[in-house]
């Protein structure tokens, strides 16, 4: 894979992101869906670093304690309000592209590491796939929790495609 | 991106979603967060038939591709009516149980992969699908089927917790403790 796909890869799930925090009504920040759940706030923050921080912390082996663990939905830090998460993944953006430009596309796909939580090393191209696929996951479940909430959201804004007349029924 | 490493990449998901169509309860496949959603039964089926089926269906429409597939009749899978854009939540087709599920699922991947089999590396890479300006290159289209796989993937992990389920993060990416 080349840095180039990823990026196109990534950066499609990160814009659709933004979409859904952009829709994430402020009065709502404690919310969840049972108590095992995060908060709204709590998964707004958690998705609003999801490359760039990632990308850091493996290249520096720089984690939180914890990293090999599980938190519980309480211990995860959140966002007073959207705007606060929109700088948070704009600038973790910004982070990604100054990091990333720096790899070769040999380091990229060849270059091993391991994060706490995995078994055993992995290529850095399967890390940073793993994180993509990390936020789509949270992507959904914010997704989710806006639609619980009763905003108008569907399939389109999901993916990013929010003008997509064709998406709006479901 | 190899084929190689894309089947690597969407196997890890449909392994995990397989992981959590198991943990489906038979009893609630009718269930939904509120009526605006998908039922259970209906997620899991859209999810167990979201990458073979679709592959196949988009090779079977491009000359290219549909001389390349495989001569294999493969049973009729129900699909909702996509004609009027995407169903709403009623309108889904739906599994009756988990086991009807894995056996959509598992009859999915065998289809991906057959299908997959005699693309070439440089039409996987570089060959343009689709239609008017939303041509791209079949990677494009499989890497998006693989985010779809596992958005829904997360959907059925949240149905699953709201239903009682003890499950957590290892679960959603099919690494339960053993």
């Amino acid at each position: 894979m080349t840095k180039q796909e990823y990026t196109q890869f990534a950066k499609g799930i990160v814009n659709a992101t933004r979409g859904l925090i952009e829709r994430a009504p402020d009065g709502k920040m404690d919310w969840r869906p049972d108590e095992s759940f995060m908060t709204l706030g709590s998964v707004i923050h958690h998705v609003s670093d999801p490359v760039g921080d990632a990308l850091r912390r493996i290249l520096e082996n720089d984690w939180p304690e914890g990293s090999d663990g599980l938190p519980p939905a309480d211990a995860f830090p959140s966002v007073a309000e959207a705007k606060a998460g929109i700088e948070r993944l704009d600038k973790d953006w910004a982070e990604f592209e100054s990091r990333f430009e720096k790899l070769s596309e040999d380091d990229f796909n060849g270059k091993m590491v391991q994060p706490p939580w995995m078994p055993a090393p992995m290529p850095l191209r399967d890390y940073m796939l793993m994180c993509a696929e990390h936020l789509s996951n949270h992507r959904m479940q914010l997704f989710t929790y806006l639609r619980l909430l009763g905003e108008k959201v569907h399939t389109g804004h999901l993916y990013g495609m929010a003008d997509t007349n064709s998406l709006e029924v479901a | 991106m190899t084929k190689k490493e894309y089947t690597e990449f969407a196997e890890s998901i449909v392994k995990a979603t397989r992981w959590l169509i198991g943990l489906a309860p038979e009893d609630k496949m009718d269930w939904r967060p509120d009526e605006t959603f998908m039922t259970l039964g209906a997620l899991v089926c859209h999810s167990a038939q979201s990458l073979g089926e679709n592959l196949r269906g988009m090779m079977s429409r491009d000359p290219h591709y549909s001389e390349m597939m495989p001569k294999t009749e493969w049973p009729a899978v129900a699909t909702p009516d996509f004609s009027k854009g995407l169903p709403g939540p009623d309108e889904w087709c739906a599994v009756s149980s988990p086991s009807e599920g894995l056996e959509m699922i598992d009859a999915d991947w065998e289809k991906f992969k057959a299908c997959f089999e005699p693309v070439g590396e440089d039409d996987f890479n570089n060959r343009l699908v689709g239609s008017g300006e939303e041509r791209h290159p079949l990677r494009d289209h499989l890497l998006f089927l693989a985010d779809h796989l596992s958005a829904h993937r997360t959907q059925l992990f949240m149905y699953l917790r709201l239903l009682g389920r003890k499950i957590n993060t290892l679960d959603l990416y099919g690494m339960p403790k053993k």
